[in-house]
């Protein structure tokens, strides 16, 4: 009974036996986030299109995808057109999500009702948001019929048609969807900030606005922070309610990282290119990311 | 007993898990690879139960199998099989398809499923979807699918991903009636919308989508409007068959175009722009531009997008943006449909036959039986012939996945869908929109009475003609590895020119380069190879 013996000391040595059984479990999540991203960076290496066979028999081209992807027009534009929505969209989100906590921060008549206004159209499927602007956009839309009425002038613009337009309806989409997000967000910063302060400030004199900047501010920081980093990470990836809006056109006007991937890969089958696309964004996002978390680690 | 507390090293920790992961990772890694290399590669093709005497396609087998008609060769042929192979009872069958030939393909179905036993499922998807569910297949090979119904320009990327299979010799003994009259597929019109890859014969097809033109009857049967037309270009068309006149060649549609501008309650022009579906259209300016046919490609396999004529074929296609409602190129078919049903928008366009399944439907049409079908424009010859290439808008077909189990089942269940009598049912289901594709069909009075009767006032000869002649004239799009690609990027760039964006030199421009580096990624030897066999395939009878 060796066998038994020995796995009974074994199982007594304190440092080694809480380690072993938790190996299970952690092989499993770890194969889980590391398997696909091994077959990844492989991919990435490789010409693989299902067009032309199976990825294990793809040639290996090392280095090549990436220098495709230095000289490919349609994915750096498409960075940068992601880039400036998230940009674009994530501030406005911001400052509008901001002057609405602010306005909501005190108690008023109906506020539980128009805070459950406001969130809605975050409970909106991106989908259907998309319709929803496709259909307003178009040159017999609400839109037009709106600036009609308010400008007296006859508006008669196919929105949708026109490159610039289109990315502006598209944010527009954006912003209308995610600003309930950062007001929420942002409210419940708001209300979780110690009174004492801000009351002391008062007694003492503090405008509004003084008590909004050099106290409400600094103390929302870490919650500020999140929101954008959040919100930044969730518009890069926008891409539902552009297929349905735009498709990505016209042309590629619409066209986000997300739409350019997913044309990529599933259109254009390029699963190697695309591995290798995915890769430099998943390095770039953490890194930015890192960056950006790093000052409230600090704290 | 020591009581010393024994810290777990975090150090001992990971090293001990991570090693363990890593070694999973690449054992499971190499396991994978090695499992996938030696998995019994799919059933061949050709394994057909009987002895099969090769022949070309066309000429009849010396032995011909069971039963008279298509669709009963289909069934007596799955019949034996299953009884041969015990398939068992209940056995399901899978079948992915565009969401509206659910109810065609489901109705065309129902005698395999007396005679076999098998179980079907539709897994019907949005038509846009059905490369991408059909292609994660292709990368899985999780056995989805029995049999696909999908969009015959998907062919190439199906065959160089081994998703389908060649069905040649099932073809050629089962003798599923290809082409010719009374009730085969229209020659050469059927190459365009099925089967051929190199020499391998991949789908059966089952919708067609050949363009034609429908145009306002009421206007063009109106003496007043006619009168106007001559007193402003200087001459009257004249009728292609029957009494109305109607365009006959590219100058007489623009002409017309022009003369029923009439915004903002109606459009000159329908034709499509939109993104996926600009495209179609297009080929009917390009394909005739030269005789016998302006090809995408040369026999080398460069792109003749950029030549001149390619480049004039576009600036005619964008030409006609004037005459278009101003939101044309975001309107897919849906948003076109519904503001010509309901409004009357365009005086004419060019169109798959399938417009007028949903203007049959509408019980609020505006144009119910105003409308006149009418065959591609063309140019005018010297002899005062007429030379017209047409354009596919589209069009289905059935395949067999090459992960299904018994490869000659599915072959006789796409038999059976797609035989004269199966196309039938299909297409005069309610709820269906399969447009014809067997010269049966499209002179069949039940189809004719269900697509076209409430719709258009054509005499019944006349709607039999056009489909008939827009058949005939249709030239292939490329049923090559790669031709989604092609037609994506060509899509893509047509847009932009159309939308202001860059000119129809660029948008040429744009196009060959892409189109070069998509034949490059292929191999262009080999997309040579198979893109001169394709046209080998085609005569134009006139």
């Amino acid at each position: 009974m060796v066998g038994l013996k020995g796995l009974k000391e074994w199982s007594n040595d304190l440092e080694k036996f809480p380690v072993i059984m938790t190996v299970p479990l952690n092989f499993l999540l770890n194969l889980i986030a590391l398997f696909p991203l091994f077959i990844l960076i492989y991919a990435s290496q490789t010409d693989w299109s299902p067009s032309t066979g199976s990825w294990f028999k793809a040639h290996i081209v090392p280095g090549h995808n990436i220098i495709r992807m230095i000289g490919d027009s349609l994915f750096q534009t498409a960075i940068l057109r992601t880039v400036a929505i998230v940009a674009v969209a994530t501030i406005a989100e911001f400052i509008l999500g901001l002057i609405l906590a602010l306005l909501f921060v005190e108690e008023f008549r109906g506020r539980r009702v128009l805070v459950s206004l406001f969130l809605m159209p975050m409970m909106v499927i991106p989908a259907v948001s998309g319709y929803m602007y496709f259909m307003m956009f178009q040159g017999h839309g609400p839109i037009n019929r709106i600036l009609s009425i308010l400008t007296g002038t006859h508006w008669d613009v196919a929105w949708l048609t026109y490159p610039q337009y289109a990315l502006m309806a598209v944010i527009l989409m954006d912003i209308w969807q995610w600003t309930p997000f950062m007001f929420l967000i942002l409210l419940s910063g708001m209300l979780a900030l110690p009174p004492d302060p801000i009351n002391a400030a008062r007694v003492l004199g503090a405008s509004e606005f003084t008590i909004f900047r050099r106290l409400m501010l600094p103390m929302m920081k870490r919650i500020i922070m999140i929101a954008l980093i959040l919100r930044a990470i969730e518009c890069f990836k926008l891409m539902d309610g552009i297929y349905v809006m735009t498709l990505g056109g016209p042309g590629y006007a619409t066209q986000t990282i997300s739409m350019w991937i997913y044309e990529a890969a599933f259109k254009y089958l390029d699963y190697g290119y695309v591995s290798q696309i995915a890769l430099v964004i998943f390095v770039t996002m953490g890194i930015i990311s890192w960056f950006a978390i790093k000052p409230l680690r600090g704290e | 007993m020591s009581e010393e507390k024994k810290e777990v090293s975090r150090r001992g920790f990971m090293k001990t898990a991570g090693a363990g992961i890593v070694g999973l990772a690449v054992g499971a890694g190499i396991g994978y690879g090695a499992a996938m290399s030696m998995a019994p590669t799919a059933p061949a093709a050709a394994t057909v139960t009987t002895t099969v005497t090769a022949t070309p396609p066309g000429l009849v087998p010396k032995k011909r199998p069971a039963g008279e008609t298509v669709l009963e060769r289909a069934l007596i042929a799955a019949k034996n099989f299953v009884k041969e192979n015990n398939v068992p009872p209940g056995s399901p069958f899978n079948v992915l398809c565009p969401s509206g030939l659910v109810a065609a393909i489901k109705a065309a179905s129902t005698k395999f499923a007396e005679a076999t036993g098998v179980k079907f499922e539709f897994i019907g998807v949005p038509h846009e979807e059905v490369f991408t569910k059909a292609m994660l297949e292709a990368t899985q090979k999780a056995g989805a699918y029995a049999a696909l119904a999908a969009r015959p320009r998907m062919i190439g990327e199906f065959v160089g991903a081994g998703l389908v299979h060649d069905l040649a010799e099932y073809v050629w003994y089962y003798d599923p009636r290809m082409y010719g009259e009374p009730d085969g597929y229209p020659y050469p019109h059927c190459y365009s919308t099925t089967q051929n890859v190199g020499k391998g014969i991949y789908c059966l097809p089952i919708d067609a989508d050949w363009g034609n033109h429908a145009f306002r009857k009421d206007l063009l049967d109106d003496p007043k409007e006619m009168d106007a037309f001559e007193k402003q270009y200087g001459y009257r068309m004249k009728p292609w068959m029957g009494k109305t006149p109607v365009p006959q060649t590219f100058k007489e549609y623009f002409d017309f175009t022009e003369f029923f501008h009439r915004p903002p309650k109606m459009y000159g022009n329908g034709e499509a722009r939109s993104l996926g579906n600009g495209y179609m259209p297009f080929f009917l300016y390009f394909h005739s531009k030269r005789e016998p046919v302006m090809y995408p490609f040369d026999d080398d396999m460069n792109p003749q997008i950029a030549t001149k004529e390619g480049i004039e074929a576009i600036q005619e296609y964008l030409a006609m943006k004037k005459f278009h409602h101003k939101d044309q190129s975001v309107w897919g078919y849906t948003e076109q449909v519904n503001n010509y049903v309901k409004n009357g928008l365009y005086a004419g366009g060019f169109w798959p036959p399938s417009m007028s399944h949903f203007a049959f439907a509408d019980p609020a049409s505006v144009v119910k039986g105003k409308n006149i079908t009418a065959p591609p424009v063309g140019r005018p010859r010297p002899d005062g012939t007429i030379f017209r290439r047409g354009a596919i808008m589209g069009g289905w077909g059935m395949f067999v996945c090459t992960t299904y189990k018994w490869p000659e089942l599915g072959y006789l269940y796409c038999q059976a869908v797609a035989s004269p009598e199966g196309l039938i049912i299909g297409s005069t289901v309610p709820g269906s929109w399969m447009d014809a594709q067997r010269y049966n069909q499209i002179g069949d009075r039940r189809r004719i009475d269900k697509t076209f009767r409430d719709y258009y006032a054509d005499e019944e000869s006349n709607i039999y003609e056009v489909s008939r002649v827009a058949a005939e004239v249709c030239p292939p799009i490329l049923s090559i590895n790669g031709e989604n690609e092609y037609l994506l990027t060509l899509d893509k760039e047509l847009h932009r020119a159309y939308t202001g964006e860059i000119d129809a030199e660029k948008a040429a421009k744009n196009t060959e380069a892409k189109w070069n580096e998509i034949t490059d990624k292929i191999g262009r030897a080999r997309q040579k190879s198979d893109w001169k066999w394709l046209k080998a395939l085609y005569m134009f009878p006139y």
